[in-house]
């Protein structure tokens, strides 16, 4: 079993319980790296296609075959750097949800990371959706979780049973908002739930 | 036309640098971001070992070329049409 408060994230305090650390779905990188792995495999099918046709690589000090060659290794270095890039933006987008807040941690590209933070009690609702052939075989999608304040909702992409989050972080801020009210120090700054008109209900 | 080959290699040798490059500032990137783990750390020199194995197989595949010497600047398959052509 996975020991969920080992996820280390800023301002973490000490009471605070690590619920959930999603990820996205492991489908979406293993498409990346198919595709990038097709790419690195063509110089070599190529290579091997001029060689049994053909009879233009025999020499090798020629130079054609130095060209191939060489291109054939640029080819491969950048799909196999990709692929780590491609890895790497993968594990690094992050989403922690813990018993007072949500945070978001995303690596877009190589020099823009950005780190949002949603407190419990600023939740007003929570949808997910599944869209698409594959997401809807293997359960994985989007969930939305819009916030009082009049700002881009919080989103997560292509997580595994998006449903079943959206469900636990509902759960989690009606249990947030009840101990709150129960020890006396509900919020009173939370503004009261709008009739959401646009949004689809939670764990659609 | 002759051309030596030494040319060839120095644009391959930048290329393999602004590669190594991408791969130093991915690897800053996870150390930055994320803390040393089993994942982390394998998937780093699995893919450090797939570099130096690439550049590595490379040479092998060269090392008839003598760098140095200049050769005939001449492609089989525009050659033979060539001489089809007179």
């Amino acid at each position: 079993m996975i020991n969920l408060n080992k996820f280390y994230f800023p301002g973490k305090e000490p009471n605070e319980q690590v619920m959930m650390a999603l990820r996205r779905h492991p489908v979406v990188i293993i498409k990346k790296i198919i595709d990038l792995i097709f790419i690195g495999l063509i110089p070599i099918l190529l290579y091997l296609a001029a060689n049994i046709y053909t009879d233009w690589l025999d020499n090798h000090a020629s130079l054609l075959y130095v060209l191939v060659v060489l291109f054939a290794s640029l080819v491969m270095l950048f799909a196999t750097v990709m692929i780590y890039y491609a890895w790497m933006d993968y594990y690094l987008d992050i989403w922690i949800i813990t018993d007072q807040r949500i945070i978001a941690a995303e690596q877009k590209g190589l020099f823009n990371r950005s780190v949002s933070e949603l407190r419990m009690h600023q939740i007003q609702d929570v949808s997910s959706e599944v869209k698409g052939l594959l997401p809807t075989l293997l359960k994985y999608g989007s969930i939305h979780v819009q916030t009082a304040a009049e700002q881009d909702k919080f989103n997560f992409r292509q997580v595994k049973n998006p449903e079943i989050v959206a469900r636990a972080i509902l759960e989690l801020h009606e249990k947030y908002i009840s101990l709150n009210k129960t020890a006396g120090s509900a919020s009173p700054t939370i503004p009261p739930k709008p009739a959401a008109d646009n949004l689809p209900p939670a764990g659609k | 036309m002759h051309i030596t080959p030494f040319i060839f290699l120095i644009v391959y040798l930048i290329g393999v640098a602004l590669f190594v490059l991408l791969f130093i500032l991915n690897v800053y990137h996870i150390l930055r971001y994320s803390h040393l783990s089993a994942p982390t750390i394998i998937t780093t020199f699995v893919f450090l070992g797939l570099i130096v194995g690439i550049v590595a197989g490379t040479m092998v595949m060269l090392d008839q070329v003598k760098w140095q010497e200049p050769i005939n600047f001449s492609l089989p398959f525009v050659n033979s049409a060539n001489d089809q052509l007179k």
